[in-house]
Protein backbone atom coordinates (compact mmCIF):
# COMPACT_ATOMS: atom_id res chain seq x y z
CA UNK A 1 0.00 0.00 0.00
CA UNK A 2 1.20 3.40 -0.64
CA UNK A 3 2.93 5.09 2.44
CA UNK A 4 0.84 7.74 4.26
CA UNK A 5 1.62 11.35 3.24
CA UNK A 6 2.61 13.91 5.49
CA UNK A 7 -0.63 16.24 4.85
CA UNK A 8 -2.46 12.84 5.91
CA UNK A 9 -2.09 13.92 9.87
CA UNK A 10 -4.77 15.76 10.56
CA UNK A 11 -3.89 19.29 12.66
CA UNK A 12 -6.27 19.35 15.75
CA UNK A 13 -8.25 22.58 15.72
CA UNK A 14 -8.49 24.84 19.02
CA UNK A 15 -12.02 23.84 19.14
CA UNK A 16 -10.74 19.87 18.78
CA UNK A 17 -12.79 20.15 14.80
CA UNK A 18 -10.76 17.94 12.20
CA UNK A 19 -9.73 20.20 9.46
CA UNK A 20 -8.10 18.79 6.43
CA UNK A 21 -5.79 20.65 3.28
CA UNK A 22 -7.49 23.41 1.47
CA UNK A 23 -7.03 21.35 -1.58
CA UNK A 24 -8.18 23.30 -4.60
CA UNK A 25 -9.95 22.35 -8.13
CA UNK A 26 -12.10 24.35 -10.54
CA UNK A 27 -13.91 23.53 -13.41
CA UNK A 28 -14.31 26.18 -15.92
CA UNK A 29 -16.50 26.82 -18.99
CA UNK A 30 -15.46 28.91 -21.66
CA UNK A 31 -17.27 31.00 -24.12
CA UNK A 32 -16.79 29.93 -27.49
CA UNK A 33 -18.47 30.61 -31.11
CA UNK A 34 -17.66 31.03 -34.71
CA UNK A 35 -17.53 34.78 -35.92
CA UNK A 36 -18.29 34.76 -39.51
CA UNK A 37 -21.41 32.13 -39.29
CA UNK A 38 -25.05 33.82 -38.74
CA UNK A 39 -26.66 31.38 -36.64
CA UNK A 40 -30.13 31.76 -34.61
CA UNK A 41 -29.13 29.75 -32.07
CA UNK A 42 -25.41 30.49 -32.23
CA UNK A 43 -22.51 28.20 -33.03
CA UNK A 44 -21.16 27.59 -29.61
CA UNK A 45 -22.67 23.59 -30.08
CA UNK A 46 -20.27 23.54 -33.14
CA UNK A 47 -17.85 25.44 -31.87
CA UNK A 48 -17.04 23.43 -28.67
CA UNK A 49 -16.53 20.22 -30.40
CA UNK A 50 -14.11 21.63 -32.84
CA UNK A 51 -12.35 22.59 -29.45
CA UNK A 52 -12.56 19.65 -27.77
CA UNK A 53 -10.75 17.27 -30.18
CA UNK A 54 -7.93 19.55 -30.42
CA UNK A 55 -7.18 19.43 -26.61
CA UNK A 56 -3.90 17.20 -26.78
CA UNK A 57 -5.21 13.77 -25.31
CA UNK A 58 -8.52 13.63 -26.38
CA UNK A 59 -8.98 11.16 -29.44
CA UNK A 60 -11.02 11.98 -32.46
CA UNK A 61 -14.75 10.34 -31.74
CA UNK A 62 -14.37 10.21 -28.21
CA UNK A 63 -17.26 10.48 -26.56
CA UNK A 64 -18.49 9.56 -22.66
CA UNK A 65 -21.39 7.67 -21.37
CA UNK A 66 -22.24 11.19 -19.36
CA UNK A 67 -25.17 13.17 -21.73
CA UNK A 68 -24.11 16.12 -19.68
CA UNK A 69 -20.78 16.32 -19.77
CA UNK A 70 -20.44 15.37 -23.39
CA UNK A 71 -16.87 13.50 -24.23
CA UNK A 72 -15.16 13.79 -20.58
CA UNK A 73 -11.75 12.85 -20.85
CA UNK A 74 -9.13 12.90 -17.93
CA UNK A 75 -5.98 14.18 -19.85
CA UNK A 76 -2.73 11.91 -19.52
CA UNK A 77 -0.30 14.80 -19.34
CA UNK A 78 -1.67 16.94 -16.59
CA UNK A 79 -4.45 14.70 -14.51
CA UNK A 80 -7.28 17.46 -15.42
CA UNK A 81 -10.19 17.16 -17.97
CA UNK A 82 -11.41 18.46 -20.61
CA UNK A 83 -15.52 17.64 -21.75
CA UNK A 84 -18.10 19.96 -22.85
CA UNK A 85 -20.84 21.24 -20.74
CA UNK A 86 -24.05 23.02 -22.47
CA UNK A 87 -22.26 23.83 -25.68
CA UNK A 88 -19.13 25.48 -23.97
CA UNK A 89 -15.96 23.45 -24.03
CA UNK A 90 -15.43 23.13 -19.75
CA UNK A 91 -11.88 22.19 -18.66
CA UNK A 92 -11.26 21.36 -15.21
CA UNK A 93 -7.34 22.07 -13.55
CA UNK A 94 -6.20 18.93 -11.58
CA UNK A 95 -6.35 19.38 -7.91
CA UNK A 96 -3.57 21.48 -6.54
CA UNK A 97 -2.73 22.36 -2.93
CA UNK A 98 -0.94 25.25 -3.40
CA UNK A 99 -2.75 28.92 -4.69
CA UNK A 100 0.60 29.70 -6.38
CA UNK A 101 -0.02 26.45 -8.08
CA UNK A 102 -3.73 26.76 -8.73
CA UNK A 103 -2.72 30.06 -11.06
CA UNK A 104 0.45 27.97 -12.74
CA UNK A 105 -2.38 25.33 -13.98
CA UNK A 106 -4.97 27.66 -14.87
CA UNK A 107 -2.37 28.90 -17.32
CA UNK A 108 -1.69 25.92 -18.55
CA UNK A 109 -5.30 24.90 -19.21
CA UNK A 110 -5.66 28.42 -20.88
CA UNK A 111 -2.55 27.62 -22.96
CA UNK A 112 -4.01 23.88 -23.76
CA UNK A 113 -7.21 25.58 -24.97
CA UNK A 114 -5.33 28.49 -27.00
CA UNK A 115 -3.13 25.38 -28.80
CA UNK A 116 -6.66 23.75 -29.42
CA UNK A 117 -8.14 27.17 -30.80
CA UNK A 118 -5.35 27.85 -33.68
CA UNK A 119 -5.38 24.00 -34.29
CA UNK A 120 -9.66 24.21 -34.43
CA UNK A 121 -9.17 27.65 -36.52
CA UNK A 122 -7.14 25.87 -39.05
CA UNK A 123 -9.55 23.81 -40.22
CA UNK A 124 -12.32 26.34 -40.58
CA UNK A 125 -13.70 27.94 -44.46
CA UNK A 126 -12.41 31.40 -45.02
CA UNK A 127 -13.75 34.50 -43.15
CA UNK A 128 -14.52 32.11 -39.95
CA UNK A 129 -12.64 31.92 -37.31
CA UNK A 130 -13.38 30.28 -33.87
CA UNK A 131 -13.49 32.58 -30.91
CA UNK A 132 -12.87 31.58 -27.19
CA UNK A 133 -13.59 34.24 -24.61
CA UNK A 134 -12.45 33.92 -20.83
CA UNK A 135 -15.41 35.48 -19.12
CA UNK A 136 -18.77 34.75 -17.80
CA UNK A 137 -21.11 36.26 -19.88
CA UNK A 138 -22.48 36.55 -23.66
CA UNK A 139 -24.07 40.09 -23.23
CA UNK A 140 -27.23 38.32 -24.05
CA UNK A 141 -28.40 37.38 -20.75
CA UNK A 142 -26.71 33.91 -20.37
CA UNK A 143 -24.01 33.44 -18.18
CA UNK A 144 -21.39 30.19 -17.37
CA UNK A 145 -19.27 29.69 -14.59
CA UNK A 146 -16.06 29.36 -13.41
CA UNK A 147 -16.32 27.40 -10.38
CA UNK A 148 -14.00 26.92 -7.80
CA UNK A 149 -13.40 24.02 -5.17
CA UNK A 150 -12.02 23.54 -1.74
CA UNK A 151 -11.62 20.40 0.18
CA UNK A 152 -13.58 20.36 3.51
CA UNK A 153 -14.24 18.11 6.16
CA UNK A 154 -18.10 16.66 6.29
CA UNK A 155 -17.99 18.69 10.26
CA UNK A 156 -17.36 21.88 8.22
CA UNK A 157 -20.04 21.58 5.82
CA UNK A 158 -22.41 20.54 8.02
CA UNK A 159 -21.50 23.82 10.38
CA UNK A 160 -21.91 25.47 6.90
CA UNK A 161 -25.24 24.17 5.56
CA UNK A 162 -27.20 22.40 8.14
CA UNK A 163 -26.58 23.38 11.77
CA UNK A 164 -24.40 26.70 11.86
CA UNK A 165 -26.54 29.75 9.54
CA UNK A 166 -24.01 32.02 11.07
CA UNK A 167 -21.13 30.00 9.12
CA UNK A 168 -23.08 29.91 6.07
CA UNK A 169 -23.94 34.01 6.45
CA UNK A 170 -20.15 34.25 6.89
CA UNK A 171 -19.04 32.39 3.98
CA UNK A 172 -21.28 34.54 2.06
CA UNK A 173 -20.39 37.92 3.37
CA UNK A 174 -17.15 36.86 2.82
CA UNK A 175 -17.54 36.01 -1.22
CA UNK A 176 -19.88 39.17 -1.72
CA UNK A 177 -17.28 41.27 -0.42
CA UNK A 178 -14.68 39.63 -2.42
CA UNK A 179 -15.98 40.84 -5.76
CA UNK A 180 -13.83 44.35 -5.30
CA UNK A 181 -10.85 42.03 -6.10
CA UNK A 182 -12.36 38.88 -7.81
CA UNK A 183 -14.15 40.70 -10.56
CA UNK A 184 -13.78 40.64 -14.27
CA UNK A 185 -15.76 44.07 -14.70
CA UNK A 186 -18.21 44.49 -17.20
CA UNK A 187 -19.68 46.85 -19.31
CA UNK A 188 -23.38 47.41 -18.53
CA UNK A 189 -26.00 45.16 -17.10
CA UNK A 190 -28.14 41.83 -18.22
CA UNK A 191 -30.91 40.16 -16.96
CA UNK A 192 -33.56 43.29 -16.90
CA UNK A 193 -31.30 44.55 -13.50
CA UNK A 194 -31.18 48.41 -13.49
CA UNK A 195 -28.27 50.30 -15.99
CA UNK A 196 -25.29 50.98 -15.15
CA UNK A 197 -22.03 52.21 -17.13
CA UNK A 198 -19.61 49.57 -15.68
CA UNK A 199 -19.90 46.92 -12.62
CA UNK A 200 -17.25 45.04 -10.95
CA UNK A 201 -18.58 41.21 -11.23
CA UNK A 202 -19.68 39.43 -14.53
CA UNK A 203 -22.35 37.37 -12.20
CA UNK A 204 -23.64 39.68 -9.97
CA UNK A 205 -26.61 39.71 -12.02
CA UNK A 206 -26.90 36.14 -12.28
CA UNK A 207 -27.18 35.71 -8.76
CA UNK A 208 -30.15 35.83 -7.23
CA UNK A 209 -30.54 34.02 -3.91
CA UNK A 210 -28.34 33.30 -0.74
CA UNK A 211 -28.12 29.27 -0.77
CA UNK A 212 -29.38 26.81 -3.09
CA UNK A 213 -28.52 23.87 -5.26
CA UNK A 214 -29.38 25.22 -8.68
CA UNK A 215 -26.18 26.05 -10.68
CA UNK A 216 -28.39 27.18 -14.42
CA UNK A 217 -31.03 29.29 -12.87
CA UNK A 218 -31.80 30.97 -9.16
CA UNK A 219 -27.80 30.84 -8.87
CA UNK A 220 -26.97 31.04 -5.47
CA UNK A 221 -24.26 32.76 -3.89
CA UNK A 222 -23.28 29.48 -1.85
CA UNK A 223 -23.81 26.89 -3.85
CA UNK A 224 -25.23 23.12 -1.86
CA UNK A 225 -23.89 20.77 -4.67
CA UNK A 226 -22.63 18.24 -2.40
CA UNK A 227 -20.15 15.46 -4.41
CA UNK A 228 -17.06 15.07 -2.57
CA UNK A 229 -15.63 13.10 -5.23
CA UNK A 230 -13.23 11.27 -2.61
CA UNK A 231 -15.37 8.13 -2.51
CA UNK A 232 -17.06 7.90 0.75
CA UNK A 233 -13.55 8.18 3.00
CA UNK A 234 -13.50 8.32 6.37
CA UNK A 235 -10.86 10.78 8.06
CA UNK A 236 -10.53 8.43 11.03
CA UNK A 237 -13.40 6.27 13.00
CA UNK A 238 -13.63 7.85 16.17
CA UNK A 239 -14.90 10.90 14.75
CA UNK A 240 -16.91 9.09 11.84
CA UNK A 241 -15.67 12.16 10.09
CA UNK A 242 -15.50 12.12 6.38
CA UNK A 243 -14.49 14.78 3.05
CA UNK A 244 -16.51 17.42 1.35
CA UNK A 245 -15.86 19.61 -1.60
CA UNK A 246 -17.04 23.07 -1.39
CA UNK A 247 -18.03 24.16 -4.56
CA UNK A 248 -18.19 27.79 -5.32
CA UNK A 249 -20.31 28.97 -8.46
CA UNK A 250 -19.82 32.87 -7.45
CA UNK A 251 -16.93 33.71 -8.69
CA UNK A 252 -15.76 35.72 -12.48
CA UNK A 253 -13.04 34.03 -14.44
CA UNK A 254 -10.30 36.22 -14.72
CA UNK A 255 -6.81 36.89 -16.52
CA UNK A 256 -5.12 38.65 -13.98
CA UNK A 257 -2.51 36.41 -11.84
CA UNK A 258 -2.75 38.11 -8.80
CA UNK A 259 -6.68 38.31 -9.11
CA UNK A 260 -6.98 34.67 -9.71
CA UNK A 261 -4.35 33.90 -6.69
CA UNK A 262 -6.14 35.83 -4.26
CA UNK A 263 -9.53 34.52 -5.63
CA UNK A 264 -8.56 30.96 -4.60
CA UNK A 265 -6.24 32.03 -1.62
CA UNK A 266 -8.30 33.61 0.59
CA UNK A 267 -11.04 31.19 -0.14
CA UNK A 268 -8.28 28.53 1.14
CA UNK A 269 -8.24 30.58 4.21
CA UNK A 270 -11.56 31.78 4.94
CA UNK A 271 -12.44 27.86 5.09
CA UNK A 272 -10.09 26.52 6.80
CA UNK A 273 -11.47 29.74 9.36
CA UNK A 274 -14.73 27.93 9.05
CA UNK A 275 -13.64 24.54 9.65
CA UNK A 276 -11.83 25.55 12.75
CA UNK A 277 -14.77 27.30 14.30
CA UNK A 278 -13.20 30.16 13.80
CA UNK A 279 -16.01 32.60 12.53
CA UNK A 280 -16.67 36.05 13.44
CA UNK A 281 -20.46 36.03 13.23
CA UNK A 282 -20.95 39.92 13.43
CA UNK A 283 -19.34 40.16 9.37
CA UNK A 284 -23.15 38.71 8.41
CA UNK A 285 -24.82 40.65 5.67
CA UNK A 286 -28.45 41.87 6.04
CA UNK A 287 -29.24 40.83 2.82
CA UNK A 288 -26.29 39.56 0.46
CA UNK A 289 -27.72 39.42 -2.72
CA UNK A 290 -28.64 42.90 -2.38
CA UNK A 291 -24.93 43.99 -0.81
CA UNK A 292 -23.94 42.27 -3.86
CA UNK A 293 -25.74 44.19 -6.73
CA UNK A 294 -25.01 47.38 -4.90
CA UNK A 295 -20.93 46.77 -4.33
CA UNK A 296 -20.94 45.27 -8.10
CA UNK A 297 -22.19 48.37 -9.61
CA UNK A 298 -19.85 50.73 -7.32
CA UNK A 299 -16.55 50.72 -8.67
CA UNK A 300 -15.85 54.24 -6.14
CA UNK A 301 -15.81 51.55 -3.57
CA UNK A 302 -18.03 53.65 -1.37
CA UNK A 303 -21.24 52.20 -1.57
CA UNK A 304 -22.35 50.63 1.93
CA UNK A 305 -24.86 47.53 2.77
CA UNK A 306 -26.33 46.39 5.97
CA UNK A 307 -24.94 44.18 8.16
CA UNK A 308 -27.12 41.99 10.66
CA UNK A 309 -26.21 44.39 13.50
CA UNK A 310 -27.64 47.04 11.86
CA UNK A 311 -24.44 48.97 10.76
CA UNK A 312 -23.41 49.80 7.55
CA UNK A 313 -20.25 48.96 5.85
CA UNK A 314 -18.74 48.82 2.31
CA UNK A 315 -17.10 45.42 0.29
CA UNK A 316 -13.31 47.21 1.24
CA UNK A 317 -14.24 47.46 5.34
CA UNK A 318 -16.01 44.01 5.46
CA UNK A 319 -12.54 42.53 3.48
CA UNK A 320 -10.15 44.45 6.04
CA UNK A 321 -12.31 42.20 8.96
CA UNK A 322 -12.02 39.27 6.95
CA UNK A 323 -8.20 39.62 6.70
CA UNK A 324 -7.26 40.87 10.55
CA UNK A 325 -9.46 37.72 11.52
CA UNK A 326 -7.34 35.49 8.97
CA UNK A 327 -4.20 37.27 10.16
CA UNK A 328 -4.87 36.19 13.98
CA UNK A 329 -5.65 32.88 12.84
CA UNK A 330 -2.11 33.00 10.78
CA UNK A 331 -0.74 34.54 14.51
CA UNK A 332 -1.68 31.41 16.04
CA UNK A 333 -0.53 28.80 13.08
CA UNK A 334 -3.90 27.72 12.43
CA UNK A 335 -2.95 27.63 8.90
CA UNK A 336 0.07 25.70 9.40
CA UNK A 337 -0.56 22.25 6.89
CA UNK A 338 -3.73 23.63 5.81
CA UNK A 339 -2.47 26.67 3.44
CA UNK A 340 0.61 26.68 1.88
CA UNK A 341 2.14 30.10 1.77
CA UNK A 342 -0.53 31.48 3.80
CA UNK A 343 2.10 34.53 4.79
CA UNK A 344 2.58 35.42 1.07
CA UNK A 345 -1.17 35.20 0.49
CA UNK A 346 -1.90 37.12 3.94
CA UNK A 347 0.65 39.89 2.60
CA UNK A 348 -0.75 39.77 -1.58
CA UNK A 349 -4.40 40.23 0.19
CA UNK A 350 -3.25 43.17 2.86
CA UNK A 351 -1.75 45.29 0.13
CA UNK A 352 -4.13 44.55 -2.25
CA UNK A 353 -6.65 46.08 0.04
CA UNK A 354 -4.57 48.69 1.39
CA UNK A 355 -4.01 49.81 -2.20
CA UNK A 356 -7.62 50.11 -2.80
CA UNK A 357 -8.16 52.12 -0.42
CA UNK A 358 -5.73 54.59 -1.41
CA UNK A 359 -6.82 54.77 -4.82
CA UNK A 360 -3.76 53.21 -5.93
CA UNK A 361 -5.10 52.28 -9.30
CA UNK A 362 -1.51 52.22 -11.10
CA UNK A 363 -0.59 49.49 -9.09
CA UNK A 364 -3.97 47.89 -8.99
CA UNK A 365 -4.52 47.95 -12.81
CA UNK A 366 -1.61 45.56 -13.11
CA UNK A 367 -3.35 42.86 -10.46
CA UNK A 368 -6.99 43.18 -10.57
CA UNK A 369 -9.00 42.51 -14.09
CA UNK A 370 -11.51 44.81 -13.52
CA UNK A 371 -9.55 47.68 -12.62
CA UNK A 372 -7.11 47.01 -15.75
CA UNK A 373 -10.53 46.78 -17.68
CA UNK A 374 -11.94 49.79 -16.52
CA UNK A 375 -8.98 51.48 -17.21
CA UNK A 376 -8.36 50.56 -20.53
CA UNK A 377 -12.17 51.09 -21.71
CA UNK A 378 -12.21 54.55 -19.79
CA UNK A 379 -8.78 55.42 -22.27
CA UNK A 380 -11.17 54.67 -24.72
CA UNK A 381 -13.87 56.84 -24.37
CA UNK A 382 -11.22 59.71 -23.38
CA UNK A 383 -10.01 59.52 -27.03
CA UNK A 384 -13.08 59.06 -28.46
CA UNK A 385 -15.62 61.24 -27.34
CA UNK A 386 -17.78 60.06 -30.31
CA UNK A 387 -18.11 56.89 -28.15
CA UNK A 388 -20.07 55.90 -24.89
CA UNK A 389 -20.50 53.23 -22.44
CA UNK A 390 -23.49 52.66 -24.46
CA UNK A 391 -21.96 52.01 -27.49
CA UNK A 392 -22.12 48.51 -29.16
CA UNK A 393 -17.80 49.34 -29.87
CA UNK A 394 -17.46 49.19 -26.06
CA UNK A 395 -19.36 46.30 -25.32
CA UNK A 396 -17.07 44.75 -27.93
CA UNK A 397 -14.05 45.41 -26.34
CA UNK A 398 -15.29 44.51 -23.11
CA UNK A 399 -15.66 40.80 -24.87
CA UNK A 400 -12.40 41.10 -26.28
CA UNK A 401 -10.73 41.68 -23.48
CA UNK A 402 -11.17 38.37 -22.56
CA UNK A 403 -10.30 36.65 -25.69
CA UNK A 404 -7.63 33.88 -25.80
CA UNK A 405 -6.21 34.72 -29.06
CA UNK A 406 -3.01 36.29 -28.25
CA UNK A 407 -3.59 38.80 -31.50
CA UNK A 408 -6.65 40.22 -30.43
CA UNK A 409 -7.07 39.76 -26.46
CA UNK A 410 -6.70 43.14 -24.64
CA UNK A 411 -5.34 41.45 -21.76
CA UNK A 412 -2.73 39.51 -23.12
CA UNK A 413 -1.64 42.76 -25.23
CA UNK A 414 -0.85 44.34 -21.61
CA UNK A 415 0.63 41.57 -20.56
CA UNK A 416 3.07 41.00 -23.58
CA UNK A 417 4.01 44.81 -22.82
CA UNK A 418 4.74 44.53 -19.14
CA UNK A 419 1.64 45.85 -17.75
CA UNK A 420 0.61 43.34 -15.53
CA UNK A 421 2.12 41.54 -12.56
CA UNK A 422 2.87 38.01 -12.63
CA UNK A 423 3.24 35.16 -9.59
CA UNK A 424 4.22 32.59 -12.14
CA UNK A 425 7.04 32.16 -14.27
CA UNK A 426 6.33 30.87 -17.99
CA UNK A 427 8.35 27.90 -17.98
CA UNK A 428 6.25 26.95 -14.85
CA UNK A 429 3.30 27.15 -16.53
CA UNK A 430 5.00 25.26 -19.87
CA UNK A 431 5.72 22.33 -17.50
CA UNK A 432 1.99 22.52 -16.03
CA UNK A 433 0.70 21.75 -19.45
CA UNK A 434 2.50 18.85 -19.68
CA UNK A 435 3.07 17.72 -15.98
CA UNK A 436 0.78 17.24 -13.09
CA UNK A 437 1.24 18.89 -9.97
CA UNK A 438 3.55 16.06 -7.62
CA UNK A 439 1.53 16.76 -4.13
CA UNK A 440 -2.01 15.83 -4.99
CA UNK A 441 -3.37 12.70 -6.43
CA UNK A 442 -3.67 13.96 -10.05
CA UNK A 443 0.11 12.86 -10.31
CA UNK A 444 -1.22 9.16 -9.62
CA UNK A 445 -4.06 9.88 -12.20
CA UNK A 446 -2.05 10.78 -14.69
CA UNK A 447 0.32 8.60 -14.69
CA UNK A 448 -1.80 5.80 -14.69
CA UNK A 449 -3.01 7.17 -17.70
CA UNK A 450 0.14 7.15 -19.13
CA UNK A 451 1.21 3.67 -18.19
CA UNK A 452 -2.02 1.64 -18.69
CA UNK A 453 -3.05 1.16 -22.26
CA UNK A 454 -6.02 3.19 -23.28
CA UNK A 455 -8.08 0.52 -24.56
CA UNK A 456 -7.69 -0.84 -20.90
CA UNK A 457 -9.11 2.30 -19.25
CA UNK A 458 -12.45 1.62 -18.79
CA UNK A 459 -14.00 4.56 -16.64
CA UNK A 460 -12.07 7.78 -15.03
CA UNK A 461 -13.58 9.71 -12.26
CA UNK A 462 -11.48 12.33 -9.87
CA UNK A 463 -11.33 9.64 -6.98
CA UNK A 464 -10.48 6.34 -9.07
CA UNK A 465 -9.57 5.08 -12.55
CA UNK A 466 -11.32 1.43 -13.42
CA UNK A 467 -9.21 -0.98 -15.49
CA UNK A 468 -9.66 -3.86 -17.26
CA UNK A 469 -7.50 -6.33 -17.11
CA UNK A 470 -7.21 -9.92 -17.89
CA UNK A 471 -8.97 -12.28 -16.31
CA UNK A 472 -9.03 -16.22 -15.55
CA UNK A 473 -10.10 -16.41 -18.79
CA UNK A 474 -9.31 -14.88 -21.54
CA UNK A 475 -12.73 -14.15 -23.05
CA UNK A 476 -13.71 -12.83 -19.56
CA UNK A 477 -11.88 -9.57 -18.53
CA UNK A 478 -11.79 -8.82 -15.14
CA UNK A 479 -12.34 -5.03 -14.11
CA UNK A 480 -10.36 -3.64 -10.87
CA UNK A 481 -10.38 -0.21 -9.75
CA UNK A 482 -7.76 1.62 -8.32
CA UNK A 483 -9.40 4.45 -5.68
CA UNK A 484 -8.10 7.66 -5.39
CA UNK A 485 -10.35 8.80 -2.34
CA UNK A 486 -7.78 11.44 -0.96
CA UNK A 487 -7.34 14.59 -2.95
CA UNK A 488 -3.98 14.90 -0.75
CA UNK A 489 -3.41 11.25 -1.31
CA UNK A 490 -1.38 8.94 -4.08
CA UNK A 491 1.50 12.08 -4.72
CA UNK A 492 4.44 11.75 -6.21
CA UNK A 493 6.25 11.37 -3.27
CA UNK A 494 3.76 8.22 -2.14
CA UNK A 495 3.74 6.57 -5.31
CA UNK A 496 6.08 7.72 -7.87
CA UNK A 497 8.91 4.84 -7.15
CA UNK A 498 5.90 2.65 -7.90
CA UNK A 499 5.58 3.67 -11.76
CA UNK A 500 9.50 3.89 -11.84
CA UNK A 501 11.77 1.55 -14.12
CA UNK A 502 9.88 -1.22 -16.08
CA UNK A 503 7.43 -2.87 -13.58
CA UNK A 504 3.95 -4.11 -15.66
CA UNK A 505 1.38 -2.51 -15.55
CA UNK A 506 0.02 -5.51 -13.34
CA UNK A 507 2.67 -4.69 -11.19
CA UNK A 508 2.05 -1.34 -10.85
CA UNK A 509 -2.06 -1.50 -10.26
CA UNK A 510 -1.21 -4.26 -7.43
CA UNK A 511 1.07 -2.24 -5.89
CA UNK A 512 -1.34 0.82 -5.90
CA UNK A 513 -3.85 -1.72 -4.44
CA UNK A 514 -6.39 -1.73 -7.26
CA UNK A 515 -9.14 -4.13 -6.11
CA UNK A 516 -11.72 -5.92 -7.80
CA UNK A 517 -14.98 -3.48 -8.73
CA UNK A 518 -17.30 -5.84 -7.22
CA UNK A 519 -15.52 -5.41 -4.05
CA UNK A 520 -14.93 -1.70 -4.39
CA UNK A 521 -17.39 0.46 -1.76
CA UNK A 522 -16.79 4.20 -3.08
CA UNK A 523 -13.48 4.20 -0.93
CA UNK A 524 -15.10 3.44 2.26
CA UNK A 525 -12.54 1.02 3.04
CA UNK A 526 -9.84 3.32 2.85
CA UNK A 527 -9.21 4.69 6.09
CA UNK A 528 -5.97 8.07 6.65
CA UNK A 529 -4.72 6.17 9.03
CA UNK A 530 -4.01 2.67 7.07
CA UNK A 531 -3.13 4.45 3.59
CA UNK B 1 2.22 43.49 13.73
CA UNK B 2 0.67 42.61 10.78
CA UNK B 3 1.79 40.19 8.90
CA UNK B 4 2.80 42.20 5.88
CA UNK B 5 5.11 44.10 8.69
CA UNK B 6 6.49 40.33 9.88
CA UNK B 7 7.36 39.17 6.28
CA UNK B 8 8.03 42.57 4.24
CA UNK B 9 11.89 42.01 4.23
CA UNK B 10 11.07 38.22 2.79
CA UNK B 11 8.02 38.83 0.88
CA UNK B 12 7.79 39.74 -2.67
CA UNK B 13 5.15 39.79 -5.07
CA UNK B 14 7.16 40.84 -7.80
CA UNK B 15 10.59 43.16 -8.49
CA UNK B 16 8.36 46.65 -9.94
CA UNK B 17 5.62 46.75 -7.71
CA UNK B 18 6.92 47.46 -3.98
CA UNK B 19 4.50 46.19 -1.56
CA UNK B 20 4.69 49.49 0.67
CA UNK B 21 2.62 51.55 -0.54
CA UNK B 22 2.78 55.80 -0.85
CA UNK B 23 0.74 56.70 1.99
CA UNK B 24 0.48 59.87 0.47
CA UNK B 25 -0.08 59.15 -3.27
CA UNK B 26 -2.43 61.42 -4.37
CA UNK B 27 -5.40 59.43 -5.12
CA UNK B 28 -5.74 59.01 -9.03
CA UNK B 29 -9.01 58.97 -10.76
CA UNK B 30 -9.84 56.66 -13.69
CA UNK B 31 -9.95 58.99 -15.96
CA UNK B 32 -6.13 60.03 -14.96
CA UNK B 33 -5.03 56.65 -16.75
CA UNK B 34 -2.71 58.67 -18.82
CA UNK B 35 -1.68 57.56 -22.39
CA UNK B 36 1.57 55.20 -21.57
CA UNK B 37 -0.97 52.84 -19.98
CA UNK B 38 -2.78 52.52 -22.87
CA UNK B 39 -0.46 52.79 -25.35
CA UNK B 40 0.18 48.96 -24.15
CA UNK B 41 -3.16 48.02 -25.68
CA UNK B 42 -3.68 50.40 -28.41
CA UNK B 43 -2.65 48.61 -31.47
CA UNK B 44 -5.05 45.74 -30.21
CA UNK B 45 -7.36 48.74 -29.60
CA UNK B 46 -7.63 50.14 -32.61
CA UNK B 47 -7.85 46.69 -34.73
CA UNK B 48 -10.31 46.07 -33.30
CA UNK B 49 -12.21 49.61 -33.06
CA UNK B 50 -11.52 48.96 -36.79
CA UNK B 51 -13.60 45.82 -37.77
CA UNK B 52 -17.69 45.22 -36.76
CA UNK B 53 -18.30 45.23 -33.61
CA UNK B 54 -22.16 44.59 -33.90
CA UNK B 55 -21.87 41.49 -35.81
CA UNK B 56 -19.19 40.31 -33.43
CA UNK B 57 -21.65 40.91 -30.55
CA UNK B 58 -24.75 39.44 -32.45
CA UNK B 59 -23.01 36.23 -33.29
CA UNK B 60 -21.56 35.95 -29.99
CA UNK B 61 -24.40 33.64 -28.60
CA UNK B 62 -23.84 31.59 -25.66
CA UNK B 63 -26.10 28.39 -24.41
CA UNK B 64 -26.59 29.83 -20.38
CA UNK B 65 -24.40 27.13 -18.69
CA UNK B 66 -23.57 26.36 -15.05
Amino acid sequence: MPRPHRHQRRKPTEVGRPSVPKILGADVELGNFILGIAAPDGTGQTASRRLLREVPGVESGFASRNVQDWGRKFLPTNGGCAYIDSDHLEMALPETFSAFDHVTYWRAMLATVRHAMRHANDGLPEGCRLQVLVNCSDGHDNSYGSHVNVLLTRTAWDDIFHRRPHYLAYLAAFQVSSVIYTGQGKVGSERGRPEVDFQLSQRADFIETLVGLDTMARRPIVNTRDEPLCGSTVLDATSGSSLARLHVIFFDSTLCQIATLLRVGTLQMITAMLEAGCVNASLALDDAVIALGRWSRDPSLTARARMTDGGMATALELQFRFLEDAERFAARGGFDGIVPDADRLLVVWEDTLVRLRAGDFDTLSRRLDWVLKRRLLQGVLDRRPELSWQSPELKYLDQLFASLDENEGLFWACERRGQVDRVVDGAAVENAVAEPPGDTRAWTRAHLLRRVPTDHIDHVDWDHVRVKRPGHHPWIPRTTVVPLPLPFGATRATNEIHFAGDKTVEAVLEVLGAIDEDRYDGGSSIRTSSQ
Amino acid sequence: MTTRERHRDRVEINPRTPIEPEADRPREGFREAGDAFLDAADDAIEQALSRDARTFLLQNRQMGGQ
